[in-house]
């Protein structure tokens, strides 16, 4: 079952592009002697790489539908400095922290903002695998997909948006209690539990699917809930793994190994940063400034 | 699609990134992350090609809000990834600093 997609060539062409680009970016050899010469073609190396992906998707459709893409592309870029120029704007002044603090606290609510962002349209691309499936033609490897990547999704937005809420001083600080955390592991186990039935058992797939959307919001607001606040930054590290496997999952149903080897380089970064202790460039600048 | 490619690509996808970002600086790794989810903002390509291809309203409907949202995410992440890269220099020389720590010890 393959929705399309038949962009595979240009995606070598992409992912050769992608490839360069993180060499680029992981290259220290610029640093040390003084120059960062490579770090910025990078970043345009990648931006080349997404919109070369996007002209070719919408070049190989019929055309009937690239008005409404391209509306809604510009529409998101330009939503995108709206959303986080609010929270900045607000925050210096709502709590006299530090300045470095203020600063990673400001990167950290831009990741949950990513994560709210990809958590969505993950789960609303599983919703459309759902409706989209005509029930005869509707084996169990579509099914897995449709479920796992809703899942995914609901959870990681919800996370991103409990995170956001708490970094942003919407809500009140809360301390983590040992209950919390089994809580959440029940609440995953039954979420497990419940897709699986759904997965085996068609008929009830459709009621199940929103017991597990429910109990998917409720693992998300546990789990951003029950960290504590330095623990967030490796919270947002899970969930951008998760985000890698649901775009692999994607490539699967939509037939691309383009898409299915970005998945494979996502979860590969995100279980490499999980592996160590974090520091940004941009909290660290400023120090020397205030 | 066959789901022994697919299990492959993936494979060699996960084993290519994991030696090639061994690379980096294990100092920053806060870049990684945010090298990570730009990464993820290629899901707007996935969202752009089920929107072209939908066909029912609540599919157009459906796949419109997740091109807006993954777009607003992909642009989040690329100026988020902009910043990092242009204060590196001002952070050159600057000492190892707390941030370290703080995720440590927790």
């Amino acid at each position: 079952m393959s929705v399309g997609l038949q962009i595979d060539l240009v995606g070598w062409f992409a992912l050769a592009l992608i490839l360069v680009a993180l060499y680029g970016l992981n290259s220290e050899k610029g640093e040390r002697s003084g120059s960062t010469l490579w770090h910025k073609p990078a970043i345009g190396l990648l931006s080349a790489a997404l919109l070369l992906m996007l002209v070719s998707v919408l070049w190989t459709s019929d055309g009937s539908n690239v008005p409404l893409a391209i509306v809604m592309v510009l529409l998101g870029i330009v939503a995108a400095p709206l959303s986080s120029r609010y929270r900045s704007s607000r925050y210096r002044d709502a709590r006299g922290s530090s300045p470095q603090r203020t600063l990673r606290e400001g990167i950290l609510s831009g990741l949950s903002l990513i994560t709210i962002g990809t958590g969505l349209s993950v789960a609303l691309l599983g919703l459309t695998g759902w409706f989209d499936m005509d029930r005869d033609a509707f084996t169990w490897d579509i099914r897995l997909v449709s479920v796992s990547s809703e899942f995914i999704g609901v959870w990681t937005f919800a996370a991103g948006l409990m995170l956001w809420l708490r970094l942003n001083d919407y809500l009140p600080q809360s301390s983590p209690g040992r209950n919390q955390k089994r809580v959440g592991l029940a609440v995953l186990a039954l979420a497990l539990v419940l897709s699986g039935l759904s997965v085996l058992f068609p008929a009830y797939a459709s009621a199940l699917m929103i017991v597990v959307a429910v109990l998917a919001l409720e693992l998300g607001a546990l789990s951003a809930l029950g960290v504590a606040e330095t623990r967030v930054a490796r919270v947002l590290g899970q969930h951008t793994g998760l985000i890698g496997a649901a775009i692999a999952m994607l490539g699967y149903v939509q037939a691309s190994l383009f898409l299915l080897s970005m998945g494979g380089l996502i979860v590969a970064a995100a279980i490499h940063y999980l592996r160590g202790a974090m520091a940004f460039n941009q909290a660290r600048r400023r120090r020397t400034d205030f | 699609m066959d789901p022994v490619i697919a299990a492959y690509t993936v494979l060699l996808a996960v084993a290519l990134g994991l030696s090639g970002f061994l690379r980096g600086d294990a100092r920053r790794r806060g870049r990684g992350l945010l090298m990570a989810a730009t990464l993820s903002g290629f899901i707007v390509v996935a969202a752009a090609s089920a929107l072209v291809n939908a066909v029912s309203v609540p599919d157009l409907i459906l796949t419109s809000l997740a091109v807006f949202f993954s777009a607003q995410a992909a642009t989040t992440s690329f100026s988020l990834l902009w910043r990092e890269i242009s204060s590196t220099r001002q952070a050159r020389g600057s000492v190892p600093d707390s941030d370290h720590r703080e995720d440590t010890s927790a």
